[in-house]
């Protein structure tokens, strides 16, 4: 009787520590935002003299043709406001959502866009399968000329329409009509044509160019961007009718551009062996894939791709020959490598994985708009300023990676696990030579641009593109020097960016 | 009678730590402890993007041992304390890709039975609650493709229910839910691990100096992502169905020692290597405090 009893009592001891672990288990929140909160942008100025900074492109205005702005005391115009006086007033919770996603800033959300786009192509096609258009491998020297392009088309749209705004000077809509609720911040900056319908289809259809079997879902997003402005109280039907318009215009421009650019005989698999006379280096010391099966490597004329700043300067900062497999500066900085891969830390194992933005991820250029981003809205610039940051930003970062592919074809170098086989990696081993390293590049242009423009962040910056570079050493995948040659290579590049911002009237 | 009996029980345990789960249909009784030290090696080659079973020549066969140090005491009759800790290697014959070993998952379990029910000569039938913590015992690297954890904390509840027919036959069903926590990766950022549903049958006999039986397990992850790019990913949804069998015996000589072997098959699975596993451990189980009641 005594044991039942004790039965009795336990099992109501066990039911509470049930009720307990499930209680637990539903009250875990685990949700991860999928989409990033971002505060609304409130410019700290309107930079009313941009539309006199210099275009990538060399936009000439007057080739532009927008429909003419109604005035304000038209019958068209008022109904217009009307249409604003009634949306923003009977705004819906999601539109008061989708409203505040995009007034975070059109160029950060379409960045981000692009961002997300790049990651979700990039991924190494089956080895042999034909080139399908459809689904481009966008890897990074790809990433890298898509967020070039996406930026220079911002940027140029921007600085264009900020021309005619002021040009137009139609006022902001709720300076004209009280009843207006406005979700964005009260604003000084002429309406017409709307800063958001411009960057909204310059990035549609640079990233349709870009990702042909995306065009609907990217035409759904920039028709949301725009009735976003509507829902907010922030521009009129024809101010969006204007930006669209200008966006269009612009993005042509900058599609041509790329379709001259030679990227699209980047991937060309046997002339690049006559290119680069790749045949008179000796047998032994000729970089090879590997992977199981043998894949081509990457874009091996990419470093043939038109560059952004002056290709004579450009090209002036190309990397030096590395030395020769026999040399007892090449051992050394193999046996550094194997070294560090037989005693890699945890910490080197966690840098090597932080920068390693391998497939399906945005690539390194990416992480540097990530970087050039959390930055940018920091500094509440305004949104031609924000384009202007990513346009020279990623310009740069394009250009130095066309001059460490072409190193990298021009010398051929084997990756340090080639040379030795004992050399365990903490990141994958890409598919293309050592020398120079992309992710040296890449960062100490990003880095060096950002450093300029960012005068109080510029310590970090560097450090960040020391550690960039660092992790292909952690990682065993590069010797020091190819990150030394490639940082070098992108620091110059990066002051060529420079040199262009200190040009380009925005100062 | 009843000592003996649960020792094989511990070992299943002990053998599958990374398997089938870790508490089973038998209580230890108050104040015994069981340890076990045992040795599991398991590989693989073809693994499952989705429900597709490929092969990666970069990374040929994936190989992984581990050493797992497991302990079962009984606080009360009603109440259990189980734990466990494994060290893992991992590595594979292919490809370039650094070996990735340490020490893996601490978990600790507390089981209670909630309802027991005699049938004198037809048999018993017993139910019982287990809830489990895991928790990683090192920052073992989670997302790469050759690792040896998902490194999340995670919270389980279990129901248990066996049946022990005469002549030490015993049939057991549980199902559980495991919670598993975001874990923050390498990259800088947060990842969810998918959650699961885990249901184990198990047949066997069980006799005063062996033991025997057989089992299936079935994992369900409720969400994830595929393997995509090639690429594990702590996100992925991982679901399999396993079956396994377990043998034991006591070492006559030596008191309270035992010896096992074990060996588990994946017949089908999601986003999971088609692994084959081989377990052997010694085990020692050991009365620490008097209980006149049992």
């Amino acid at each position: 009787m005594k044991s039942s009893n004790k039965a009795y009592v336990f099992k109501w001891k066990a039911a509470i520590m049930l009720v307990i672990t499930f209680s637990l288990l539903q009250s875990c929140d685990e949700d991860i935002p999928s989409i990033k909160s971002l505060p609304i942008l409130t410019p700290t100025k309107v930079d009313e003299t941009a539309g006199n900074w210099k275009t990538v492109l060399n936009i000439n205005a007057s080739s532009i043709s927008l429909p003419t702005a109604e005035a304000i005391s038209s019958a068209a115009y008022q109904a217009e406001l009307a249409e604003l006086v009634s949306l923003s007033t009977n705004r819906t919770a999601s539109q008061t959502n989708t409203a505040n996603y995009w007034a975070a800033g059109a160029v950060v959300r379409w960045n981000e866009i692009a961002r997300a786009l790049v990651a979700k192509y990039n991924i190494a096609p089956v080895v042999g399968a034909p080139a399908n258009p459809n689904k481009p491998f966008s890897n990074p020297p790809f990433a890298a000329r898509a967020y070039a392009l996406l930026s220079v088309a911002q940027y140029d749209a921007l600085v264009t329409s900020w021309k005619f705004k002021y040009q137009i000077n139609r006022p902001a809509p709720a300076s004209s009509n009280a009843s207006i609720k406005l979700l964005t911040p009260e604003t000084t900056l002429p309406s017409f044509p709307s800063e958001h319908a411009v960057v909204a289809e310059a990035s549609r259809k640079v990233l349709e160019f870009l990702f042909p079997a995306e065009k609907e879902y990217l035409q759904k997003l920039a028709d949301e961007n725009k009735n976003s402005r509507k829902w907010a109280g922030a521009n009129t039907q024809s101010d969006l009718d204007a930006g669209t318009s200008l966006g269009s215009q612009v993005a042509t421009l900058a599609i041509n551009r790329a379709k001259t650019d030679r990227m699209s005989q980047a991937g060309s698999q046997t002339t690049f062996i006559d290119y680069f006379n790749i045949a008179r280096i000796a047998e032994s010391d000729r970089w090879i894939s590997l992977e199981l099966p043998y894949r081509p490597p990457m874009l091996p004329l990419y470093g043939k791709v038109k560059p952004w700043y002056d290709s004579v300067s450009a090209f002036a900062a190309l990397p030096p020959a590395p030395p020769s497999l026999s040399s007892s500066e090449f051992k050394n900085a193999l046996q550094e490598v194997r070294t560090i891969a037989d005693n890699r830390t945890r910490e080197q194992w966690r840098i090597a994985d932080f920068w390693a933005d391998g497939a399906g991820t945005f690539t390194p250029p990416g992480h540097w708009n990530l970087i050039a981003q959390e930055l940018i809205v920091e500094a509440k610039w305004s949104e031609v300023r924000s384009a202007r940051v990513f346009s020279l930003m990623n310009r740069a970062v394009m250009d130095a990676g066309i001059l460490c592919w072409y190193a990298k074809y021009q010398y051929y170098l084997p990756r340090p696990s080639q040379v030795d086989p004992a050399i365990k990696t903490a990141t994958g081993i890409p598919n293309f030579p050592a020398y120079t390293s992309g992710h040296a590049s890449f960062s100490a242009a990003a880095a060096t641009l950002l450093a300029y423009l960012f005068p109080s962040n510029a310590g970090q910056l560097l450090n960040q593109a020391d550690e960039a570079a660092l992790s292909r050493l952690y990682g065993g995948i590069h010797y020091r020097f190819d990150n030394d040659r490639g940082k070098e290579c992108g620091a110059k590049i990066g002051q060529l960016a420079v040199a262009w911002a200190q040009a380009d009237g925005a100062n | 009678m009843q000592l003996k009996i649960t020792i094989g029980f511990v070992l299943v345990v002990a053998l599958s730590a990374q398997g089938q789960g870790m508490v089973d249909g038998f209580m230890r009784g108050r104040g015994n402890l069981t340890t076990a030290l045992s040795y599991s090696t398991e590989s693989y080659d073809t693994y499952y993007v989705k429900d597709s079973a490929v092969n990666n020549p970069n990374l040929g066969t994936i190989s992984t041992t581990s050493v797992n140090l497991f302990a079962a005491f009984g606080a009360t009759k009603y109440l259990d304390v189980v734990i466990g800790l494994p060290f893992v290697s991992a590595n594979a014959s292919q490809g370039y890709w650094s070996t990735q070993s340490g020490l893996q998952d601490f978990s600790i379990y507390l089981k209670g039975r909630v309802y027991e029910k005699d049938f004198g000569a037809l048999g018993k039938l017993s139910a019982m609650a287990a809830a489990g913590y895991i928790v990683p015992a090192s920052n073992y690297v989670p997302d790469a493709p050759v690792a040896i954890g998902h490194r999340s904390k995670n919270l389980e509840g279990r129901l248990l229910v066996q049946y022990r027919l005469p002549f030490g036959l015993f049939v057991m069903t549980q199902g559980g839910y495991i919670q598993r926590g975001n874990i923050t990766i390498d990259r800088g950022y947060e990842v969810s691990v998918p959650d699961a549903w885990d249901y184990v049958v198990r047949v066997g006999g069980s006799y005063k100096i062996f033991y025997a039986d057989a089992w299936l397990n079935i994992q369900r992850a409720r969400s994830g992502t595929n393997i995509g790019a090639g690429v594990p990913f702590p996100t992925n949804a991982v679901s399999y169905q396993r079956a396994g069998f377990t043998l034991y015996s006591s070492v006559p000589p030596i008191k309270n020692l035992g010896v096992s072997a074990g060996m588990s098959f994946t017949l089908s699975g999601e986003n999971i290597g088609k692994a084959t596993r081989l377990s052997i451990g010694i085990v020692y189980n050991l009365p620490v405090i008097k209980d006149n009641n049992n």
